[in-house]
């Protein structure tokens, strides 16, 4: 490849794209690219936080949807339980205040991801993927189960959390915000794989024996990992929540956790950006080729099999390779 | 009386029915070049597996220092004073040499649960990444892709992580293995430059490597120590002539 381009200038391209996006919208009069791309960003930012486990912890987590499930469902049950005024199980107090749900959102599935986390961290390799789809599914049918809430058909939310300042209900204004929440995890996400953590946790993937006989005791750097990844999922439910103004189990199911694969996979293992860029590339092929037929799986397969093949570090790597 | 800094006492360990250690005792004494040797298939690296802790004995004991470590984990035991390098090189291969080296820096100082400062710019590896890279050659490959080095250049730096740490005891498995000629110099002069600092094992094939190095020699056969003293004693003592020197 002669034509490689620097990663700082797609990063700025990719940041100038989103930041002028809602005026190209408003320009072109297509208002309704304002909320896929609405969408994009909070499946970038769930893809994000995938990528941490997978591309540098080396934790194949085919459980990924549960922590988004779960940052979504907190989100709508405090909605709910505000909307009906009706405390949550008697003694909490529902809210749709943003700046006190959504951290809730997050260390709840931080939580679960501590839970879930240290005993899945137990095994690895195939076992590890096993017991962590075993996990969400089992997380998918309790919600199923929540008859209180909906049960299979879900719950709706009848409008947005309140965040002081900002109208969410106004999709610019929460295109920004979900913008602002993906910068900032991939700013943190950064900073964290440079850190003494980021260094132990991409020498732990790389080799496990080596890291032990370092006298480092590996797990509980991976354990780390996968809490902050969980958290990272939390907070992309809670705003996919708040996007769609509904939640349902189909958050939780193991095929939100395939097609968040696919997305990091597609953008670029291990390289924080790629996987947004896979989001988008992801995102923007499903609704284009829905417009045309309604087995748009079909043409999609193929697509990602070709660029797994051709392009082994996927679409970042790609663009950015050097040789 | 001597002052041992290991001890290994009576140890066995079994696969099934192969016995790869047999009622194995040997000491090594503080500040030596200490070499096991033996046919292949003796079950040197067991042993190395066994001091280590990824293996555990059926029975027998493992003194550091006069202190039982049969029973602690391996990162304790690297935290007590054993480092090593494997018989099949095994590096960070997806990080760099510098990360490789950082990675082996930072290990043995505090916990490493920092999450924003980047690793690199850390005191202590800006302090001793430099000499560390020097002291095993690699100061020209800092950048380069680990997994991409030459076996040699691998099997250096392998070494150099070991050595970074500071251990007591160093345990190297194999360091000539697919070295060529010039390697070969190089790190045995690496290696007789610890002399005196560091406690060394040397599990090694290359006899020349092994006589010129060694203070002193155990020999193992069938998983057993069969005879242990300086070079002119191994090469002087018939037993060993004959289950071992004599086939070369």
């Amino acid at each position: 490849m002669t034509s490689a381009i620097p990663k700082t200038v797609i990063i700025i391209a990719g940041a100038l794209f989103f930041c002028s996006l809602p005026w190209a919208a408003d320009y072109f009069g297509e208002q309704y690219l304002i909320s896929l791309f609405t969408r994009i960003l909070i499946y970038s930012l769930a893809a994000v936080s995938l990528d941490l486990l997978i591309g540098y912890g080396g934790l194949i987590s085919l459980g990924h949807a549960a922590f988004v499930g779960i940052g979504a469902y907190v989100t709508a049950i405090f909605f709910h339980h505000s909307f009906v005024a009706e405390p949550i199980a008697g003694i909490v107090a529902g809210s749709d205040n943003a700046l006190l749900v959504w951290p809730l959102a997050i260390i709840i599935s931080a939580a679960f991801a501590l839970i879930i986390g240290s005993l899945s961290l137990r095994t690895s390799g195939m076992h590890f993927i096993m017991i962590t789809l075993a996990f969400a599914q089992m997380l998918y049918y309790f919600a199923v189960g929540l008859e209180k809430y909906g049960g299979d058909d879900g719950l709706s939310l009848y409008s947005r959390n309140q965040l002081v300042g900002m109208d969410l209900n106004n999709d610019v204004h929460f295109y920004f915000v979900c913008l602002f929440f993906l910068t900032l995890f991939l700013f943190i996400s950064h900073r964290l794989v440079k850190s003494r953590f980021g260094l132990v946790l991409r020498g732990a993937a790389s080799s496990s024996r080596r890291i032990k006989a370092l006298g480092i005791p590996e797990r509980r750097y991976k354990l780390v990992c996968f809490v902050i990844g969980g958290a990272g999922a939390g907070l992309a439910g809670a705003l996919l929540a708040n996007q769609t103004e509904y939640v349902s189990p189909g958050l939780l199911h193991w095929t939100l956790s395939g097609e968040l694969m696919v997305m990091v996979l597609l953008g670029g293992l291990g390289s924080l950006f790629g996987p947004v860029l896979g989001a988008t590339a992801y995102l923007l092929l499903e609704e284009t080729l829905a417009m045309y037929t309604e087995h748009w799986m079909v043409y999609f397969g193929p697509i990602l099999i070709m660029v797994v093949l051709f392009a082994k570090r996927g679409l970042f790597g790609f663009l950015t390779q050097k040789e | 009386m001597a002052d041992y800094i290991l001890q290994v006492k009576g140890l066995c360990k079994s696969f099934g029915a192969v016995q790869a250690s047999q009622d194995l005792s040997f000491g090594i004494q503080r500040g030596h070049i200490h070499a096991l040797i033996g046919p292949n298939g003796a079950g040197k690296t067991t042993v190395l597996n066994l001091l280590s802790g990824e293996l555990q004995p059926d029975s027998g004991s493992i003194l550091l220092n006069s202190e039982e470590i049969n029973k602690l984990p391996v990162h304790k035991r690297v935290k007590a004073g054993l480092g090593r390098s494997f018989q099949i090189t095994s590096i960070f291969n997806d990080l760099s040499v510098a990360e490789n080296m950082a990675l082996a820096i930072l290990a043995g100082r505090g916990h490493n649960f920092r999450f924003w400062k980047n690793a690199m710019a850390v005191d202590i590896v800006q302090h001793t990444l430099t000499e560390a890279l020097a002291r095993v050659d690699l100061s020209g490959r800092a950048e380069q892709q680990a997994g991409r080095l030459s076996h040699g250049e691998k099997r250096q730096l392998e070494v150099g992580m070991a050595l970074v740490g500071g251990p007591q005891l160093l345990m190297l498995d194999e360091p000539m293995a697919g070295q060529g000629a010039g390697g070969t110099v190089e790190l045995q002069k690496l290696i007789s430059g610890l002399k005196g600092t560091t406690t060394i094992l040397l599990v090694e094939h290359d006899m020349d490597v092994v006589f010129s190095l060694a203070d002193q020699i155990s020999v193992i056969v069938y998983g057993h120590c069969i005879a242990s003293g300086s070079p002119e004693e191994i090469r002087r003592n018939s037993e060993v002539q004959n289950a071992y020197l004599g086939e070369h």
